[in-house]
């Protein structure tokens, strides 16, 4: 047996042997790159409305357009190449599930870990909050707060933050308390180190394990919830169609059987978000204590 | 077991009074709800009378214990949009919703158990992993994608089911429901069937993860050496022990999907409370909001409260911790 | 003597890791006479258990018994059908495990556990099964069994439940009962009483290394005047033997990989005596009761 040498070298000498996760992994960093490079590689650009051209609303995939080119995966009700709204739709998939994820990451896990700090009252208090919002579901509190936010992307931002950051601090909890009360964190206080630092520099770090985990799920469930939003017409506004919004403008022409505007999104976000799932699935049972015997 | 029932019914009581502050001043922070209450070309008189109607002149803290003033009478208000008093409205609209939960709830977990133990007991097999990845699937899927596949497949496509609306109902205790006609059991299938692809996912995942632990256990061993059959290890010890997490979510799902079945609602036009709320946020409804968030604040309440009741049946260390 | 009840001979198993194959026990072979009380001493990791759940035919996957016999009043269990071992498993050989609250089901009640258990065998009517459970749990001294029998297993003490997990081997009256470390999880004054009941005084006692047997022989003798050097290291290590105001002797090292073991003697790297010659796999060699697995093994005093 090889000993790789640092613990993430290990990590991935485990995680390699799932080839189903090597392969997702690959499709999340291929469709990352696809989205980032969008405007250098897809054949219009679908913001641009003078570059769209009625005509060519609706047409099945295929269809060479009047500007001369290929719409390979057909064009929406507005004439759009879809092929080209469905790579811009997954950068700001992917931009919103990113942030939103970091945010609720960086406040959940700041929230359990100095609750579990520092215990007493302010412990009692956060975290009876924290349940609370869990005990209903998260896609209601974000429908509500986009609707009471009104569209835009940070608005959208705040309220997968406010949906999701709770798990987060519910983890970050769970794992804190269990370091707080080992012996190292006492060592750490009796050297003259600020609170803040021993939370930061000593608590969270051992809490990330199961932190990770979480995230994975996590930015996949916001990317799948603002194409819900998208889609109910609570999320980003209409000149900037994400993923969800490509589906909910095609919807209405699925009935006459133009399935192409619905389905090729469809079919981007769920690439996507099964990718992040699989990855994240072989993360959960590698650092899953419990399944290791 | 009584005394902390009461004092799990007080603390829900506290919980709903902040809700409703929280709700009252959230919704009511934002938005117009004139423009939607009378016409444009209204005279400025009649605005006003409207104004003054409907208390909306008073300041924010009036308004909220009016609010509460006739909460007490149990009176939620008048919807703006439906001029029809909120409660009426609301409780018209639920047994849709609660039937197409159900559906879709028990569907899930009858289906969904069975075959995660199933995955959980032999994780290698081509059928675990076949099973595994259909509920990868169902678990990342958004619903409302899944919702327009099952249309176009079998509405459109292939016509073998409708695409909308509850269809034919029939009552029982003086409601209308679908499932008791064959038409209206059709209508049902497909938004039930929506619905019940994420909670059938969780349920596999949440049955396999379980049963995998425990058959690590020495329970099981023990269970095998004493000559037990498989069958009877999984149905008996087995099941028993991974109940208690299965019954949390059967709670907890049950609970959020009868609030958010907004989209599988909006998909098909079936017309529930979802559809409602979708409806009402869009129209700023602000009595049919609030009414809508502070009875689901309710529900998740009591849902708790009956997870935490059946937890204690179902777990005999925690009976006899409370009861000392 | 009585006749054997179970012969085993030259037991093999193996499980199948990543990192390769771990010889969790290797050429095991041994008998026990009906009424025979034996002892299977060694560290943790020595192949004890796995050699009992081997018996039992309660091997998992990636675990696998690669060679040897068990044979059960002459019939041969390794290679019996999955239904077949599970007819013998409780019915001819019972196991006890380490830590009974862990063994039993904490969600059902001790009768349901009991009840199961003799469904699995017998079809007894309600009453005639409730009549032998209750009979059983008092037979292993559990006191007000017609009542204690509806409780749950956290309503009884550690001692109370090792015995409700002893009654329920007990059950379908097994001819042989394979005890893993019964008392490891209770507490010593508990312990004693437990193996005090069980009639701890094996006839005879086998010590484990590294998945082999070592040493085997009249437990007295093996005790006083033991022959392979792993085993006086290991009754030195123990706080009874070793003389008041003496430390404890440790073994020095540890037990190697089962993955990875040592050619030949798998105790020679922590051997004073280990030489050339142990680096090929000594013979368990017989001299009377006494059987010993070792080139170098300690001499036979004469007189102690």
């Amino acid at each position: 047996m090889t000993e790789a040498s640092t613990p993430l070298a290990r990590f991935w000498d485990e995680f390699r042997h799932n080839t189903v996760a090597v392969i997702a992994l690959g499709v999340v960093i291929a469709i990352s790159i696809m989205a980032m490079a969008a405007p250098l590689i897809s054949p219009q650009n679908p913001y641009d409305l003078a570059n769209l051209v009625l005509m060519d609303a609706r047409r099945p995939p295929g269809f060479v357009g009047s500007k001369g080119f290929t719409h390979w995966l057909g064009t929406d009700a507005q004439g759009r190449d879809l092929l080209s709204a469905i790579l811009y739709g997954l950068r700001i998939s992917i931009q919103i599930g990113l942030i939103a994820g970091a945010i609720a990451f960086a406040l959940g896990a700041t929230l359990g870990a100095f609750a579990a700090f520092f215990g007493g009252r302010i412990e009692a208090l956060i975290m009876r909050i924290i349940d609370l919002q869990l005990s209903f579901p998260a896609i209601l509190l974000a429908l509500v707060l986009a609707a009471l936010l009104g569209q835009g992307k940070w608005p959208l931002i705040a309220a997968l933050v406010t949906a999701q950051y709770a798990y987060f601090a519910r983890t970050a909890h769970g794992a804190a308390s269990a370091e707080r009360s080992k012996d190292y964190v006492d060592a750490a206080l009796s050297t003259p180190l600020a609170a803040r630092r021993v939370v930061f520099r000593h608590i969270l770090p051992n809490c990330l394990p199961p932190l990770i985990v979480v995230a994975t799920v996590q930015v996949a469930n916001s990317i799948a919830l603002e194409a819900t939003l998208s889609f109910l017409g609570l999320g980003l506004p209409v000149t900037e169609p994400s993923l969800g919004m490509l589906i909910a403008n095609g919807f209405q022409y699925m009935l006459s059987g133009r399935y192409w505007i619905s389905i090729y999104p469809g079919v981007a976000l769920i690439v996507l978000i099964v990718a992040i799932n699989l990855v994240g699935d072989q993360v959960r049972d590698q650092l899953n204590p419990r399944l290791r015997r | 077991m009584l005394g902390f029932i009461i004092q799990r019914v007080l603390q829900a009581c506290l919980v709903m009074l902040v809700i409703s502050a929280l709700v009252f001043t959230g919704v009511y922070a934002v938005g117009n709800p004139i423009d939607v209450l009378i016409s444009p070309d209204a005279t400025q008189l009649i605005r006003e009378q409207t104004i003054r109607a409907y208390g909306l002149d008073q300041p924010l803290w009036k308004q909220y214990l009016d609010f509460l003033g006739r909460l007490a009478r149990g009176d939620f208000g008048r919807s703006f949009v439906y001029n029809m008093p909120v409660l009426d409205l609301i409780f018209s609209r639920l047994p849709a919703t609660l039937e197409l939960t159900l559906a879709a709830v028990l569907g899930a977990t009858a289906l969904g158990v069975p075959l995660g133990m199933y995955a959980g007991y032999r994780p290698d097999s081509p059928v675990s992993k076949a099973i595994m990845a259909i509920s990868i699937l169902g678990f990342s899927v958004p619903t409302f994608w899944i919702g327009l596949v099952l249309i176009f497949t079998f509405a459109v496509s292939l016509g073998w089911l409708p695409a909308g609306n509850r269809g034919d109902t029939a009552a029982l205790f003086g409601i209308q429901w679908s499932f008791l006609t064959w038409n209206g059991l059709m209508h049902l299938f497909l938004p039930a069937l929506n619905l019940s692809l994420f909670k059938f996912a969780l349920m596999v995942r949440l049955a396999r993860a379980g049963t995998r632990e425990v058959m690590l256990t020495d329970t099981v061993k023990f269970a095998r050496a004493a000559g037990l059959s498989e069958g009877t290890i999984l149905l008996r010890h087995v099941l028993r022990l991974i109940a208690i997490p299965i019954v949390t979510v059967f709670g907890l799902e049950f609970g959020s999907t009868l609030a958010v079945a907004v989209a599988t609602e909006t998909i098909f036009s079936w017309p529930g409370v979802g559809k409602l709320i979708i409806d009402s946020i869009s129209t700023l409804d602000r009595p049919v909001m609030v009414a809508y968030l502070m009875l689901v604040a309710f529900f998740f309440i009591m849902i708790n409260l009956s997870v935490d009741v059946a937890y204690a049946a179902l777990d005999p260390r925690l009976r006899t911790r409370r009861a000392a | 003597m009585s006749p054997v009840l179970l012969d085993v001979n030259g037991l093999t198993t193996r499980f199948a890791t990543r990192a390769g194959s771990l010889h969790a026990v290797e050429d095991v072979s041994f008998t026990v006479a009906e009424g025979e009380i034996i002892g299977l001493v060694g560290e943790s990791g020595s192949g004890k258990s796995v050699t009992g759940f081997s018996i039992l035919g309660l091997i998992d996957p990636p675990g696998r018994i690669v060679a040897g016999s068990v044979k059960l009043n002459g019939r041969e269990l390794v290679g019996l059908s999955h239904a077949a071992l599970r007819s013998m498993r409780g019915r001819e050989i019972a196991m006890v495990f380490q830590d009974p609250s862990a063994t039993l089901n904490p969600v059902l009640t001790i009768e349901t556990q009991m009840r199961l258990a003799i469904a699995a065998h017998e079809n007894l009517g309600d009453a005639a099964a409730r009549a032998r459970c209750i009979e059983v749990l008092g037979a292993v001294g559990i006191p007000d069994a017609a009542r204690r029998i509806e409780a749950y297993p956290h309503q009884f003490s550690g001692g109370m439940r090792q015995r409700v997990a002893i009654a329920i081997a007990l059950l379908n009256r097994p001819k042989l009962i394979i005890c893993d470390e019964p008392t490891t999880a209770l507490d010593v004054s508990i312990q004693a009483q437990i193996l005090t009941e069980m009639k701890s005084l094996a006839a005879r006692l086998l010590v484990m290394y590294a998945g082999r047997l070592i040493e085997a022989g009249p437990i007295a003798e093996v005790l006083r005047q033991p022959r392979h050097p792993y085993t006086r290291g290991l009754l030195g290590s123990l706080p009874g033997i070793a003389r008041p105001g003496q430390d404890l002797v440790q073994i020095p090292g540890a037990m190697p990989s089962l993955i990875d073991l040592p050619q030949g003697c798998a105790f020679q790297p922590r051997c004073g005596f280990a030489d050339a010659l142990c680096a090929t796999m000594p013979a368990l060699n017989g001299e009377g009761a006494r059987s010993f697995r070792c080139h170098h093994p300690l001499a036979a005093e004469s007189a102690p």
